[in-house]
């Protein structure tokens, strides 16, 4: 024995890797991952697992839906680049716009187009409303309102990737007497509220936290 | 690589040698294995060469409480390939492919505990994509996560994402 054996009640000598921890398959507590491990494997995720993942428990829901972490998250997934098409439909009277996300590297891998017609999924479609642009992966959203003597146009922003759709951030209108409304997007990501800024109107500020804090909708009003 | 030892882990934590550059560093597995290393491993080791670091490469004795001896052959071997410069994909793949998503919870705490930065992120994508298809039932046990919704809270939760909750994997509890 080793000279430093002097310790008779200690442990049995000669434990083997059986009786010394219990067997990585039999039913035992399980060890807890710290929680900046677990934003970590979180932050690697795709959206729609990442949100499914927000009924575990109320901390992961508070952590996902926190915009550090959606920050990060948005820094990680930037390095899977998704298309976003926009299509818009034709029914009659009204047409309104469908858009379709799609993986970028599916189609540097595979050049067979019609794969891409199988894969493409749905996720976004609303009545009547045209696309104003896309930037990082939001979408600014154009609704046209008109009756005989006017026409409103209104904006929403639309997350492709979550789904979800942002409540009406402002309008303006126009009369009746040959304007062409031309419009772009964009927004600065930087801190937590949204501004809507209108080329020619006071800025709108959207109380909703985000993780951007100035969108651009701009707006030229040119004759035709 | 693995031999028994005949001392208690009181007795053999530090054992002091001869400090030589070409001494092996011994990392003693928390049921008591010694696993005898190069010392290039142990730099891949950021927690073992800081300790061999602070008692200036006199201790070459390293006890890793923290991780069995059922996981350290696996840590060894990464780092090996990783001081060869041999991390492929393919080896990655071939790498986890034997082990079970427990032993990837395992594997990936050891990881952390020993400061191998290049293993805790290939870990992390190994554990994101084994739980990307999850249920949310399956997450809770993986991780010993609480649920401490109410029922109500849960369901309503539940029903806003529901277009979330589509082509998950029935859950499998034998894959473990």
């Amino acid at each position: 024995n080793s000279p430093g054996h002097n310790f008779p009640e200690a442990p049995m000598m000669f434990n083997s890797p059986d009786n010394a921890r219990p067997k990585i398959n039999s039913p035992s507590p399980v060890t807890a991952v710290p929680d900046e491990l677990i934003a970590e494997v979180l932050s690697l995720l795709k959206v729609k697992s990442l949100l499914r993942l927000k009924c575990v428990s109320k901390s992961w829901n508070k952590l996902i839906s926190d915009p550090f972490f959606v920050k990060i998250h948005f820094h990680k997934s930037s390095l899977n680049t998704d298309l976003t098409l926009f299509s818009a439909h034709h029914t009659g009277k009204s047409t309104y716009t469908q858009l379709t996300v799609y993986p970028v590297h599916t189609l540097l891998e595979n050049n067979s187009t019609t794969s891409i017609v199988t894969v493409i999924r749905r996720f976004f479609s609303n009545e009547y409303h045209q696309v104003v642009g896309s930037c990082n992966g939001l979408c600014c959203l154009m609704e046209e309102y008109s009756n005989t003597e006017f026409r409103e146009f209104s904006f929403r922003l639309c997350n492709p990737a979550t789904k979800s759709l942002s409540h009406k951030l402002g309008f303006v209108e126009a009369q009746w007497n040959g304007w062409l409304l031309l419009s772009s997007f964009c927004f600065q990501l930087g801190s937590l509220a949204v501004q809507i800024n209108f080329c020619h109107s006071k800025p709108l500020t959207l109380l909703r936290r985000h993780t951007w804090d100035s969108i651009f909708v701009l707006l030229k009003l040119i004759k035709y | 690589m693995a031999e028994e030892v005949s001392s208690q882990m009181n007795s053999l934590s530090i054992s002091e040698t001869n400090p030589s550059s070409s001494a092996t560093i011994s990392l003693v597995s928390g049921d008591d294995i010694v696993f005898k290393v190069e010392p290039t491993i142990a730099k891949e080791m950021e927690t073992v060469q800081s300790f061999i670091d602070e008692t200036d490469g006199k201790i070459t004795t390293i006890p890793l409480p923290n991780i069995s001896s059922h996981d350290l052959p696996y840590v060894i071997e990464y780092c090996e390939k990783s001081i060869a410069g041999k991390i492929t994909k393919e080896f990655e793949a071939e790498f986890v492919k034997k082990l079970n998503n427990e032993e990837v919870k395992e594997l990936f705490l050891a990881a952390n505990y020993l400061n191998i930065k290049k293993l805790l992120d290939f870990l992390s994508q190994v554990i994101a994509d084994r739980i990307a298809n999850k249920s949310v039932e399956y997450v809770r046990r993986y991780f010993g996560i609480e649920n401490d919704f109410t029922p109500e809270e849960e369901a309503k939760l539940r029903e806003e994402l529901a277009w979330t909750f589509t082509g998950v994997d029935p859950d499998d509890e034998d894959e473990n």
